[in-house]
């Protein structure tokens, strides 16, 4: 598989396969800072502006009020990630270094629940304990995605860590949760960060469950942008929409930065490396 | 163990009450509740919609599954370069892997939209049909192309991750031997592929079957019920109709084909040796 080899119906092949792939975010991107008139027109020939941002974040008359959606995703999707960890991380340990039931594969399966095969009760219950578009019903249904997720990932990295470091830590009278926490944790940091990103970007994409648990207090930014489409009585505003887009995407920019090795093994929960 | 408390309550717990509900005549507006049997599952299972949703949902798993397999593979053999210039290719193309589903739906909204969206004006201009979210026709259409773009660099990582991990001294004894690169492609990379091939099935196919993020962005389910898939209608039951019965069932029906699939593949897993 030499350079030389390449012809050129291969390079064809690469470019369009890229452009595919690429121009879609780089045109949304793009849009998001285009003028209505130049968005309306068709037009590539327009001076960039920030307008489109300063209405999703005004909170005006037909303005978006963006902030406030952001500032909720942000609080539930960290509330969930944080106390999730802090729940699957002494589960992965016993899954991992005591002889517990074998209830790996019984914490991941819940990960491949359908959500509206759940939500149903969760709903009812909500409805009736007053926890419908609240802050806590939100996070702790998250809990859904994130407890499973940890569970499983953080026992396939801890299973990485050598026995000998557990043996030790034993003999030197460790308890069980020191252990977890304060040495077979550091052992992994890596794979700790990556789990904790992965779990909070899930609950920050979401989209279902916060459709169906919020109204107008908790509405996270999915939920908000998918009613700006047609909404607020005008055709679609491309503007604002693609700059709300490119927001909520952002999170996702900085992953691929800092941590795209981790990406497969991530992404297919630890099956691949 | 709290890990196992909280998987009961908020996972366990509500799937079994789901399966409950199934067997009543629960609706919240008006307020009705009473044991019904199978009440809902002869009203379903006869009504117009549940042969429509069946097809709709299978035609997304086995046509989203099998492009993205097939785009996939294409893109990790044409994108396994480990070069820097590759691999910062790479990192562009998969980074729709990691968009939130309702910004994938909201770009290809756009996308298509009549009148601004480019690829509708790029359709027009050389003379193609338009694809768009509210035709009969094409919205299926629209919603896989969405799916397809975001979906496919998560398998031609796991392929290319399954490409890597075949020793070099095959690909270089193929280079001794001159191996055409059909040959190459043929005898020692298919081969070893099975093991990713399952995993990517397991993982996409789960959630190809209970799609509902790009539905409800492109074409709530319609037009008419063209989109709906077992998922769509299961939440159109339940949220427009506060039908708490029908939409457990509905739910179940999806419970019941997500794992025959899983039970397919995990046997599959195993034939091939794999954990």
């Amino acid at each position: 598989m030499k350079a030389s080899a390449w012809s050129i119906p291969t390079i064809l092949l690469k470019i369009v396969y890229a452009i595919f792939f690429v121009f879609p975010i780089a045109f949304t991107v793009l849009t998001s800072f285009r003028p209505w008139s130049a968005i309306e027109s068709n037009s590539l020939l327009f001076i960039p502006t920030l307008d489109n941002y300063v209405n999703l974040f005004g909170a005006g008359l037909g303005q978006y009020n963006f902030a406030k959606f952001l500032t909720n995703s942000l609080i539930v999707s960290s509330a969930a990630t944080i106390v999730g960890t802090f729940i699957g991380i002494p589960a992965a340990y016993s899954l991992s270094r005591l002889r517990a039931p074998n209830l790996g594969v019984f914490f991941l399966s819940f990960r491949f629940l359908p959500a509206v095969s759940v939500v149903i009760p969760i709903f009812i219950e909500y409805r009736t304990l007053g926890l419908l578009d609240t802050y806590q019903g939100l996070s702790f249904a998250y809990l859904i995605i994130v407890v499973p997720y940890v569970v499983w990932m953080m026992k396939v990295y801890f299973d990485e860590v050598p026995d000998e470091i557990f043996q030790a830590a034993k003999i030197d009278g460790y308890s069980d949760l020191d252990i977890a926490f304060k040495i077979l944790l550091p052992a992994c940091l890596p794979g700790f960060l990556v789990t904790i990103w992965m779990s909070f970007l899930f609950c920050w994409n979401e989209f279902f469950l916060a459709l169906v648990l919020t109204r107008y207090a908790v509405q996270t930014a999915p939920v908000a942008t998918s009613f700006f489409i047609g909404g607020m009585g005008r055709a679609t505003d491309w503007g604002p929409l693609t700059a709300a887009g490119f927001l909520m995407s952002l999170p996702l920019f900085i992953f691929l930065i800092f941590a795209q090795r981790y990406f497969v093994k991530a992404l297919t929960f630890g099956m691949l490396k | 163990m709290p890990g196992l408390l909280t998987i009961l309550s908020i996972g366990l717990f509500p799937l079994l009450f789901t399966v409950f509900a199934s067997f009543t005549d629960w609706k919240l507006l008006p307020p009705s509740f009473a044991f019904a049997g199978v009440e809902s599952y002869v009203r379903i299972i006869s009504s117009r919609e549940f042969p429509n949703a069946i097809r709709v949902t299978l035609m997304y798993v086995v046509g989203g599954l099998s492009i993205e397999m097939l785009l996939g593979l294409v893109g990790a053999l044409l994108f396994r370069g480990m070069s820097k210039k590759s691999m910062a290719i790479r990192s562009l193309i998969i980074s729709p892997i990691l968009l939130a589903p309702v910004v994938t739906g909201m770009v290809w909204k756009y996308l298509f939209y009549p009148g601004v969206g480019p690829v509708t004006n790029l359709l027009l201009a050389l003379g193609l049909p338009m694809i768009s979210t509210g035709s009969m026709d094409t919205a299926f259409l629209s919603i896989l192309i969405a799916d397809i773009w975001q979906w496919t660099p998560l398998i031609l990582l796991i392929f290319l991750s399954g490409i890597l991990s075949i020793p070099n001294e095959l690909f270089e004894a193929a280079e001794l031997d001159q191996m055409s690169r059909v040959a190459r492609f043929r005898y020692i990379i298919l081969p070893n592929l099975p093991a990713v091939t399952a995993i990517i099935v397991l993982l996409r196919g789960t959630l190809l079957f209970s799609e509902f993020d790009k539905i409800f962005i492109l074409t709530r389910g319609g037009p008419g019920t063209v989109t709906s898939n077992l998922v769509y209608q299961a939440y159109e039951a339940g949220f427009g109709f506060y039908s708490i019965s029908d939409a457990a069932t509905w739910s179940v029906f999806i419970l019941i084909l997500v794992n025959v699939f899983v039970f397919a593949t995990m046997e599959l897993l195993r034939r091939a040796g794999t954990r």
